[in-house]
C-alpha cells in the first residue's frame, strides 16, 4: 500500500553482482540485468514501512493504556485522561502538519500526544504520524473557571511522501499554552515548535501550532 | 487573575504594576492575554505568531509574539511582531460582545540569512465570548515590506485567536 507500483530501491545494486555485470560497464542502463529473486528476498523492508508500523502499534498501546486510567470521569476538567481533537501548524518554509490528536495525561502533568494520521507537507505531499511527550506546569493564569497551563517537551513526527518512497522525519521541541475552557470539557492550545527536519533533506524550521481537544 | 508560576507572575506582576491594575475582568484594563495570530497575504506566503497580550489602559492594547518572518522574497525565518491597537464597541447580541480594532503591526525578523521587516495598519472586526474569556478576530492587514525593493502587500487577511485572562 505503500508503493503504489515504484520499484523498491536497493542500495548498492551494481557491486551486489560484480559477476552478472561484467563486460557491461557501457550498456545502457536498461540493459542491465535485474536484480535476481534471492536478492530481493535478503533486501531489508523498506524503512517507512518499519515506522508506520511501529507508529500504529505504539499508538494503540497508548490508547490501551490511557483507557485503564480514564474510567471515570475527573470532576475537575483539567485532570482529565484523555484529550480527543485536532492539531495543525504552519511552518516558516510554508509546510502544513496536521491531523487527528489524541493526548493522554499519563502521570500528574506528564502528556502524551499521538498525532496519527497526521498529513504534512513537507516540500511536497507527506502523510505520517507524530508522537511528543509535553510537561505541564500550572495553572498559571485563572479566570473564573478558565484555565492557562504552560507546556514544554518535543517530540517526533515521522512518516512517508505521498509515494511511500522517502522517509519524512522531522523531530521537534514544544513550547506552549493550554488553555482549558469553563463552559465544556474543551481544551485549546498555542504551540511554538523549532524543527529539525532530518529527512528527506536536513533543514531548520519554525511550526506555529493551533489545537483544540475535547477531554474525557 | 490568580497566578501561580514564578517566572510568570514575575513577568505578569511588572506588567500589570506597569498598568496599575489587576485582577481585570476579561477584554478591560490590566487584562493579559495568549494566542495566535495567522496573516494570509497575496504577494507574502502565511505568517503565524504565538502573541501575549497587554491591556494597560481601556482602550489601548499591545501584542508581542514570536513566529515566522515571510515577505514576498524571504521565507524560512524568525521575526518578533510588535502589535498595537485599540478597540470600540459595535454592539453587545447576548453575552457575546462584538468590537471594532484598529492600531498598527510591525514584524522585525531575519530569514535567509538577512534581516526582514514589516509595517502596516490593521482594522479587525473582534468577536468576543461572553462565557468564556475568548475573542475571535478577523481582519484586514495590508503591509509595506521595506528594503531594496519596497513591497506592499495590500491584499492581506489576518485571523486572530486570543484568551483573555
Amino acid at each position: 500500500m505503500f508503493d503504489c507500483g515504484h520499484p523498491p530501491r536497493i542500495a548498492g545494486l551494481g557491486s551486489l553482482e560484480p559477476s552478472s555485470l561484467a563486460g557491461t560497464a557501457t550498456a545502457p542502463a536498461s540493459r542491465l540485468p535485474q536484480p535476481s529473486p534471492p536478492l530481493l528476498l535478503v533486501a531489508p523492508p523498506p524503512m517507512h514501512h518499519l515506522l508506520a508500523l511501529s507508529l500504529i502499534v505504539g499508538t494503540i498501546g497508548l490508547i490501551g493504556t490511557a483507557g485503564l486510567g480514564s474510567a471515570a470521569h475527573a470532576a475537575d476538567l483539567t485532570r482529565r485522561k484523555t484529550g480527543v481533537g485536532v492539531h495543525v501548524a504552519t511552518t516558516a518554509r510554508q509546510d502544513a502538519q496536521g491531523g487527528l490528536a489524541l493526548t493522554f495525561r499519563t502521570k500528574e502533568q506528564l502528556l502524551v500526544r499521538a498525532t496519527l494520521p497526521m498529513a504534512m507537507a513537507v516540500d511536497r505531499p507527506a502523510w505520517g504520524g507524530g508522537v511528543d511527550v509535553l510537561w505541564r506546569t500550572g495553572p498559571e493564569l485563572k479566570e473564573g473557571a478558565t484555565q492557562l497551563f504552560l507546556r514544554y517537551g518535543g517530540g517526533l513526527l515521522l512518516g512517508t511522501d505521498q509515494y511511500g518512497i522517502e522517509t519524512v522525519a522531522v523531530t521537534q521541541g514544544v513550547a506552549g499554552a493550554e488553555v482549558h475552557l469553563a463552559g465544556v470539557p474543551a481544551a485549546v492550545d498555542f504551540e511554538l515548535k523549532p524543527q529539525l527536519v532530518v529527512s528527506p533533506e536536513r533543514a531548520l524550521d519554525l511550526a506555529v501550532g493551533v489545537g483544540v481537544s475535547w477531554w474525557f | 487573575m490568580v497566578l501561580t508560576s514564578p517566572a510568570l507572575a514575575a513577568l505578569l506582576f511588572a506588567a500589570s504594576s506597569f498598568c496599575g491594575t489587576a485582577h481585570a475582568a476579561p477584554g478591560q484594563a490590566g487584562a493579559v492575554g495568549v494566542g495566535v495570530t495567522h496573516r494570509l497575504g497575496t504577494v507574502t506566503p502565511a505568517r503565524s505568531h504565538v502573541m501575549g497580550w497587554l491591556r494597560p489602559a481601556d482602550p489601548v492594547f499591545f501584542g508581542v509574539g514570536v513566529g515566522h518572518a515571510s515577505t514576498r522574497d524571504a521565507r524560512s525565518g524568525v521575526s518578533l511582531r510588535l502589535s498595537a491597537a485599540i478597540d470600540i464597541t459595535l454592539a453587545e447580541p447576548g453575552d457575546f460582545e462584538i468590537l471594532l480594532e484598529g492600531g498598527g503591526v510591525s514584524t522585525l525578523g531575519a530569514a535567509d540569512g538577512r534581516l526582514v521587516s514589516t509595517l502596516g495598519p490593521s482594522v479587525r472586526l473582534v468577536f468576543l465570548s461572553g462565557g468564556d474569556p475568548l475573542s475571535l478576530g478577523v481582519g484586514w492587514a495590508p503591509e509595506l515590506q521595506p528594503g531594496s525593493d519596497p513591497t506592499l502587500d495590500a491584499s492581506a487577511a489576518e485571523l486572530s485567536l486570543r484568551v483573555w485572562f
